[in-house]
């Protein structure tokens, strides 16, 4: 089992997502995040997704993607030369006392506070899954009210995925 | 000039060379009915018993003329009724374009009367579907809708019409006819890398799939194993490529197969797939097939290369270039064939069966040698339709009508109506199941009606002859809801649906009604009673390879 990162071009209408999540699901396949939205052509959509598979059914899953009329490209991202993020954001219970220990604790993350009470705090996070999951990690001893992730949007640094 | 959305519609249809709609009227299409009457002289309308019917009569013209298939229904039921039609002609990629009507945009989403998501239910069974929701995308619609059905490998599309877009004027600007989108070249290099391992082989075999029949390439499949002296083995869907009694066909390969094509699947050290998909009533064991062989893997869609079972060369394109660029040297070794035809003749298929009642084996042969060359075979899914692969002497393209992918019952009837649309100058024979036919047996009164006259030949066992056989190999013969006890009387019915009925008991008595019923010009069904427990051999059971094949009872 490898992870993967696939971005697609596809038609920005109604029904497209149901389309190629639709075909995850009915073959097998699983998703482990996705994420969507308009491109600078409002007339086209992009969809990172990211699945666990293995190398001969990400081929198939490429091949079964590109047999759909609304499905401009799909592209395999490679891990090396790929920026691959995700947005986190975090509610957290976090009495004053505890500010100043919370603030260490985040130094070696470049998170945003875009709000802040005297209980709780949202924190916002952009940066990889892996960087994502320290940061939760760092979180472990406070209480969490709510998480939210966006799931990976990704580009890479050299192809340039184009739709045909 | 200003047209209402159903005008239109039928303008496009009519501009895409369709002629024969088979559709069911209703309240959201009401208005189609009427543009479709008010072309009545260049369109004509079948209508079914019910929607399944109708789907499956699109489908089976679609297999017998080569053109799209158009079948109409209204929303929600009418449009679900379709469904089973839809996913047939998506298993086994037929061209056909399904029009609903649907409720009107404002009522959208609101649980209407009559409201269904038709393109939500459909799309996994769809190359594509659209919602019209602005008139002046409807002409480019349809036509795309044509498009998309017939190019590649071809399947079933849906249109999803509101009722106020049908209703609606707008000026109409002619889409003009479709073409199917042109495939891209096949690879030089790979045809050149194929053509070798070809010329290399000492024991090739072509595994030759439905695509080949799709595509109009027959010809071509016939002068490649011709040239370089190749056995052909065929899937179910592409039995019809080759003649039956071509010196190099072997006849169906997989479950059922013969043992000649399963004993070359084993023993053949190149494996050819002429546009087949290595389904599991092929491939049983995915990881044992062809186990001594290379395989190179010839398709228009590359999503079916490794798929089911890994090929060491692919190549894309339509059956008929790939096939016809691949040039290969004259081989006249017939080792190899020798080879096969002496397993043949040590294993011949099972024959014969209760000699005091009809046996459906030599039934089949009988029906081609009353029927003529000319005659299109329509079947139903069950034991019936496996003895038709195995022993109806096949001689034309497109002359068998079956259901492969899906293994529809129920579906003989309808496509048999359609058959007979496509081709009213030929006969047209369905053979059927008395468990199959009783699922849709009120198409009769389509085919009486619309003066469809097929011959319907029903191997009338008492039981679900094919779930029987697998509840008496493999459930320790507990026939659980299998023995029907039924009391139908199929003379009686086809006759209070307007038709012929004639019955019988012994082979002299099927060949004699079967004379009749061909010259009589009537929808006839002829009520064949056959043994319950004949069983269809040879079988290679579920999971296992040709290495596993039995071959008879004992």
């Amino acid at each position: 089992m490898n992870t993967w990162l696939l971005a697609l071009l596809v038609n920005n209408h109604f029904g497209v997502l149901m389309r190629v999540t639709g075909l995850f699901s009915r073959r097998g396949y699983n998703i482990a995040s996705l994420s969507v939205g308009e491109t600078n052509d409002p007339d086209i959509s992009r969809i990172t997704i990211q699945t666990h598979t293995d190398g001969a059914a990400i081929h198939q899953i490429i091949k079964q993607l590109e047999k759909l009329e609304d499905v401009k490209s799909v592209a395999l991202l490679p891990g090396a030369e790929t920026i691959a993020r995700e947005l986190l954001i975090i509610k957290l219970v976090v009495p004053a006392a505890r500010r100043g220990a919370l603030a260490e604790a985040l130094s070696g993350f470049d998170c945003k506070m875009p709000y802040e009470d005297e209980n709780k705090i949202i924190l916002e996070f952009t940066g990889s899954t892996a960087r994502c999951g320290e940061l939760i990690g760092v979180l472990d001893s406070y209480t969490v009210l709510e998480l939210c992730r966006t799931g990976v949007t990704a580009m890479s640094t050299v192809h340039q995925i184009q739709s045909i | 000039m200003e047209l209402t959305g159903a005008q239109i519609l039928v303008k496009t249809l009519i501009e895409q060379g369709v002629d024969t709609v088979f559709g069911y009227p209703g309240g959201t299409v009401l208005g189609m009915f009427d543009a479709l009457g008010e072309y009545g002289d260049k369109i004509k309308i079948i209508m079914p018993a019910h929607e399944q019917g109708g789907a499956h009569a699109a489908d089976g013209y679609a297999r017998v003329s080569g053109k799209c298939g158009v079948a109409l229904a209204t929303s929600g039921p009418g449009a679900t009724n379709l469904v089973t039609g839809i996913a047939n002609a998506y298993m086994d990629s037929v061209p056909l374009v399904a029009i609903t009507g649907n409720v009107t945009r404002a009522l959208m989403g609101r649980d209407t009367f009559q409201e269904v998501d038709i393109c939500g239910v459909t799309m996994p069974v769809t190359k594509h579907n659209f919602l019209v929701q602005d008139i002046s995308e409807l002409a480019n619609t349809v036509k795309e809708a044509f498009v998309i059905a017939a190019s590649g490998r071809p399947g079933p599309v849906l249109v999803d019409i509101p009722k106020d877009v049908t209703e609606e004027y707008c000026e109409y600007i002619p889409a003009g006819g479709y073409k199917p989108r042109e495939a891209a070249a096949p690879n030089q290099g790979s045809l050149k890398l194929a053509a070798d391992m070809i010329a290399k082989a000492k024991r090739p075999l072509i595994y030759c799939g439905g695509g080949v029949v799709a595509a109009n390439a027959c010809g071509q499949l016939r002068t490649l194993a011709e040239r370089g002296n190749i056995p052909v083995a065929a899937s179910l869907m592409g039995l019809t490529a080759l003649p039956s009694d071509h010196r190099l066909m072997l006849g169906m390969i997989g479950m059922h197969g013969t043992p000649a094509s399963n004993f070359a699947g084993e023993r053949c050290d190149l494996l050819i797939s002429a546009c087949s998909r290595f389904s599991d009533r092929v491939a049983g064991d995915r990881k044992r097939f062809a186990p001594n062989a290379r395989l190179i893997h010839l398709d228009i869609d590359p999503a079916e290369f490794d798929k089911n079972v890994t090929c060491d060369l692919h190549i894309r394109g339509s059956a008929e270039v790939v096939l016809e660029r691949l040039l290969i040297p004259e081989n006249q070794d017939d080792g190899w064939i020798g080879d096969i035809l002496r397993f043949k003749a040590e294993h011949p298929m099972p024959d014969g069966g209760d000699k005091r009642r009809i046996n459906p084996r030599g039934l089949m042969r009988v029906i081609r040698r009353l029927a003529g060359e000319d005659a299109i075979l329509v079947t139903d899914v069950g034991q019936h339709q496996m003895w038709a692969a195995q022993y109806y002497p096949f001689e034309r393209p497109r002359s068998f009508v079956t259901s492969g992918g899906l293994g529809a019952m129920g579906f003989g009837l309808g496509a048999a109506i359609g058959a007979k649309a496509a081709a009213p100058d030929r006969p047209v024979v369905l053979v059927t199941g008395d468990g199959s036919f009783h699922m849709n047996l009120t198409e009769l009164t389509t085919a009486v009606t619309h003066n469809l006259p097929v011959v319907i030949v029903i191997m009338n066992n008492g039981v679900l002859g094919m779930v029987r056989q697998w509840q008496s190999m493999f459930c320790g013969s507990r026939f659980v809801s299998t023995t029907l006890g039924r009391n139908a009387d199929f003379v009686k019915i086809c006759e209070g649906f307007g038709g012929l009925g004639f019955k019988a008991d012994t082979m002299a008595g099927a060949e004699a009604a079967l004379d009749k019923a061909l010259s009589s010009g009537r929808v006839c069904v002829i009520d064949c009673t056959v043994d319950p427990d004949a069983k269809v051999f040879p079988m290679i059971p579920p999971g296992g390879s040709g290495g596993d094949i039995i071959y008879n009872e004992q």
